[in-house]
């Protein structure tokens, strides 16, 4: 892989990521992820934040060593472990800055002090440490530009920080574990322990170690430079102990906790636990022990490899994905959340390269190795690609922005719509009503009204009471029904004259060829309002092309609905003459409120009003508990002793007049 | 997917992803352009810029009418309509306006329909004249790339099958199927403008300024570079 093709894959991942987190500015992390109000720490939170801190201990564990304990020996890696350590924090600081939910928040820890908040500690530590980083890494610039009073104010006070940054990355790679000892009903046993803090910063250095050996075993490969193998090598030694510890440590806390047994479980966490250790700490330490493998480029490469994404693995486990059990959910990063946190990562990468190739980073890796040699051959007019792409300076930047371009617009068209347009409400399908049979106590004297009993069980005198056929109401299919005696409200409001009068006061609209359509046919969602318009319908049965210009009457003008025919001018009996519900808005007339709602007015409007008319006072009558009479839900234990017939409910146009069943 | 579902994929996601990249990719257009231009300034001979000279020249050279040879009056016209239709009629068509709005909440006015109607036949009469001209001669036969031959029968494409949409009467096909072509022909331009000739649209004044520059080079600009590569005394 050359490092054309690397830098080209950074810059795509970056402009992928930069559309999901501006996006994610319009609408929130609900827009763009799949977390979830139960699980709301998830690839961000844990790969970005949590599992970059570990893997950025490279800065101060390098550094410690070479300044502190003055081992020379690691001199070379000192500055690219120091700023792989910044980039690794910067990225913790815009990811976490776009993970929590509004964002501008994040410097809130400034001045809203909470002494009792484990996250008030990681954040200060943080931006403390950042600023250390930064410090630290200025001195590599000023070289690079020779700024000689800057660098003699930064060699002196070289000690001061370093000591400040071992203190602070001590503190919050401790503390970010100390965190997680908050989640004791949600993390898998086998990670929760109160040696959380211990395990998280024993594992940072271990883990550090290799990172670095990593990133610039990498680099000095991409540039073909040959990498300072006697302080790679020291590094995996120190690091196949601290693994080594942290092994010990945690499967001796395990074990003297009494939480062993899990360890043979046959299941999901503890295959995880085992891919995970396995990958952190074991393969790698059975490796790195042996001399022959630490002083080959390509074992450690590979054991590093392995070491990272295992510790990483760890501490997604510890943020989220250990968690999924207890809490009985599911989880998998959204592409957008792989986007942010591969961005974010690629930029950081992009970062390094430039620093890498401006500032002298590694001692190793001279200009030489940069700038290739300008060999300009011969031109070939035909191939367009070599003459756009190719060269040095300017056919990368031809080529970088191009791919930059193409990411960032890809990401954009396939970002789910909820991103574009804010969170859409899930839909909630509605039923037609069901008949019930249903024994029917009436009103006693001043108590609450009509009562309905269901079911075959229940105190002796209720099959004394009348049996009725009535609907059973439940347009979610939830379960939680109300019981509706249509018959007696029929006939209740019945005219004198005329039984069907009543009709209308309700079924205020009908279906061609209906004469009482039922309510969920046009409230089809139980809380959204939706429209009754099927324009592919109504272009079929027109006959196509030919039909549009029946509702499009006027051709110079645009094609929508406030231009078009009105649906009454064809269909002349939809509206029901003198019914209850009346259609005052007329943006409104053919668009139907959610069932819940429009159920709700239509029957506490009319028992309002009736309630003083009442032949038997009830007080309840234009109540809540009128209707929702607090019967067994269709999901209780009840029905599975007791019986109900429930039947499909058909009205007479379904049925060609049968009437209901 | 039955064609409802590809018809709102083309005016969904598709059309956000070529809207960036025609948007995007003329600013990177835009930007390698200026830094090829400071490039240059910087290598010039004589770092004065005419500025004002170059303005008037970039500006008279925009009007399309300076210098024309007598023989290609006509031809000229032809394309004058066929560039001023192909830009007004999309922007300002209440139709697409109406899309704005309803996605985004954006809103200006809107050309009236039966001139956007006349506008369009228009633009495809001229599409494929300046189509017909190109083909009709071995001089411009052998000026043209694939690209000058497509372009404008994409264009005329996209304008047509609207132009059915809104006329179904006329319209011998469906009205999703004549959606479809009209909406992937129109993301297709989109797509292809900071990639192929089109880019002219933004890069025009910007050419003008860099040949008006160009004359500022260090003399012996030419040999020196010959001498540089190696290749002195080679013909170019």
């Amino acid at each position: 892989m050359t490092l054309r093709v690397v830098k080209t894959i950074f810059w795509f991942l970056a402009g992928l990521g930069l559309t999901v987190i501006l996006a994610r500015i319009l609408y929130g992390p609900g827009s763009v992820t799949y977390l979830t109000d139960i699980l709301p720490w998830g690839l961000w939170k844990g790969g970005g934040v949590v599992a970059l801190v570990a893997l950025g201990g490279a800065g101060f564990t390098v550094a410690m060593f070479v300044f502190i304990f003055q081992w020379d020996r690691y001199q070379p890696l000192v500055r690219g472990a120091v700023l792989f350590g910044l980039l690794c924090y910067v990225s913790v600081a815009v990811g976490l800055t776009f993970d929590i939910g509004i964002w501008w928040r994040i410097v809130f820890p400034l001045w809203h002090w909470q002494f009792h908040s484990v996250l008030f500690e990681v954040a200060w530590c943080i931006m403390l440490y950042l600023v250390v980083l930064l410090v630290e890494f200025s001195h590599t610039v000023a070289e690079r530009y020779e700024m000689e009073r800057t660098l003699r104010i930064l060699k002196r006070s070289t000690l001061v920080l370093v000591i400040a940054g071992i203190s602070l990355s001590t503190l919050h790679q401790s503390s970010l574990g100390t965190l997680f000892l908050a989640t004791p009903f949600r993390l898998h046993p086998l990670w929760h322990t109160d040696l959380l803090p211990v395990l998280f910063f024993v594992s940072a250095m271990g883990i550090g170690c290799l990172t670095i050996s990593l990133v610039t075993l990498f680099v000095h490969r991409l540039y073909n430079a040959e990498p300072p193998m006697n302080a790679i090598s020291g590094l995996a030694r120190i690091s196949a102990y601290l693994l080594a510890a942290y092994v010990v440590i945690r499967l001796t806390e395990i074990l003297a906790s009494g939480e062993g047994l899990l360890l043979v479980q046959n299941d999901w966490d503890t295959l995880n636990f085992w891919i995970e250790i396995s990958l952190s700490a074991l393969i790698p330490i059975a490796f790195l022990f042996r001399k022959a493998y630490r002083c080959s480029k390509t074992a450690v490469f590979w054991i590093a490899l392995t070491a990272t994404i295992g510790m990483a693995l760890n501490r997604v486990n510890v943020a989220g994905l250990a968690t999924t059990n207890l809490t009985q959910s599911f989880y998998f990063p959204a592409w957008t959340e792989w986007a942010v946190t591969l961005g974010i990562l690629a930029a950081g990468g992009l970062v390094f390269f430039f620093a890498v190739e401006h500032f002298g980073l590694f001692q190793g890796l001279t200009k030489e190795h940069v700038v290739e040699r300008y060999e300009p051959g011969q031109l070939d007019h035909t191939d367009w690609a070599a003459l756009y792409f190719g060269g040095q300076r300017f056919g990368e930047v031809h080529l970088y922005s191009l791919v930059f371009v193409v990411g960032l617009a890809l990401s954009l068209g396939l970002l789910p719509d909820d991103a574009i347009y804010g969170v859409s409400p899930e839909t909630t399908v509605t039923f037609g009503a069901r008949t019930v049979v249903a024994h029917k106590i009436p009103a006693r004297g001043d108590e609450a009204g009509t009562q309905f009993l269901v079911g075959n069980g229940g105190e002796d005198g209720i099959h004394a009471a009348a049996e009725v056929h009535v609907l059973m109401v439940d347009g979610n299919r939830d379960g939680d029904y109300v019981l509706f005696d249509h018959d007696n409200h029929a006939a209740t409001l019945a005219g004198e004259d005329d039984p069907d009068a009543s009709c209308v006061l309700c079924h205020h609209m009908s279906k061609p060829f209906d004469e009482a359509t039922q309510c969920y046919e046009c409230h089809s969602d139980m809380y959204l309002t939706v429209d009754l318009f099927d324009h592919d319908l109504h272009a079929r049965e027109l006959g196509g092309n030919q039909g549009c210009a029946e509702c499009h009457q006027d051709p110079s003008a645009p094609k929508i609905r406030e231009n078009s025919t009105e649906c009454v001018d064809c269909h002349e009996g939809m509206r029901q003459e003198g019914s209850r519900v009346q259609v005052t808005d007329p943006t409104m007339q053919y668009f139907a409120p959610g069932y819940m709602h429009v159920m709700h007015a239509l029957c506490e409007t009319c028992h309002e009003e009736r309630q003083p008319t009442l032949p038997v006072p009830n007080e309840n009558f234009a109540r809540c508990t009128n209707c929702h009479q607090g019967l067994p839900s269709l999901r209780s234990d009840i029905w599975k002793s007791a019986r109900m017939s429930i039947a499909t409910y058909t009205t007479r146009s379904d049925s060609g007049g049968g009437g209901q069943q | 997917m039955p064609v409802e579902q590809w018809l709102e994929w083309t005016r969904g996601p598709l059309f956000r992803f070529a809207l960036a990249v025609m948007v995007l990719g003329l600013i990177r257009l835009v930007v390698l352009n200026g830094i090829n231009l400071i490039s240059l300034v910087r290598h010039s001979y004589d770092k004065k810029m005419p500025v004002g000279v170059v303005a008037r020249d970039t500006l008279r050279w925009l009007f399309p009418f300076t210098r024309v040879p007598a023989s290609q009056r006509f031809f000229t016209l032809v394309s004058v309509a066929f560039h001023l239709c192909i830009i007004i009629v999309p922007i300002f068509l209440a139709g697409h306006i109406l899309l704005w709005q309803r996605g985004l909440g954006l809103s200006w006015p809107a050309m009236h329909q039966t001139l956007a109607d006349y506008m369009t036949l228009f633009a495809i009469a001229t599409g494929l004249l300046l189509f017909g001209k190109r083909v009709s001669t071995h001089l411009t036969r052998s000026l043209s790339r694939v690209q000058d031959y497509l372009l404008p029968l994409i264009i005329v494409t996209t304008f047509a099958s609207g132009y059915l949409a809104v006329h179904p009467a006329v319209n011998p096909a469906g009205y999703d199927a004549t959606m479809l072509v009209h909406a992937l022909s129109g993301d297709l331009v989109l797509i292809l403008i900071p990639f192929s000739k089109l880019s002219h649209m933004l890069l025009l004044p910007i050419s003008h300024l860099v040949s008006e520059l160009g004359w500022h080079l260090v003399p012996e600009a030419g040999t020196r570079v010959a001498r540089a590569l190696g290749k002195e005394g080679e013909p170019v």
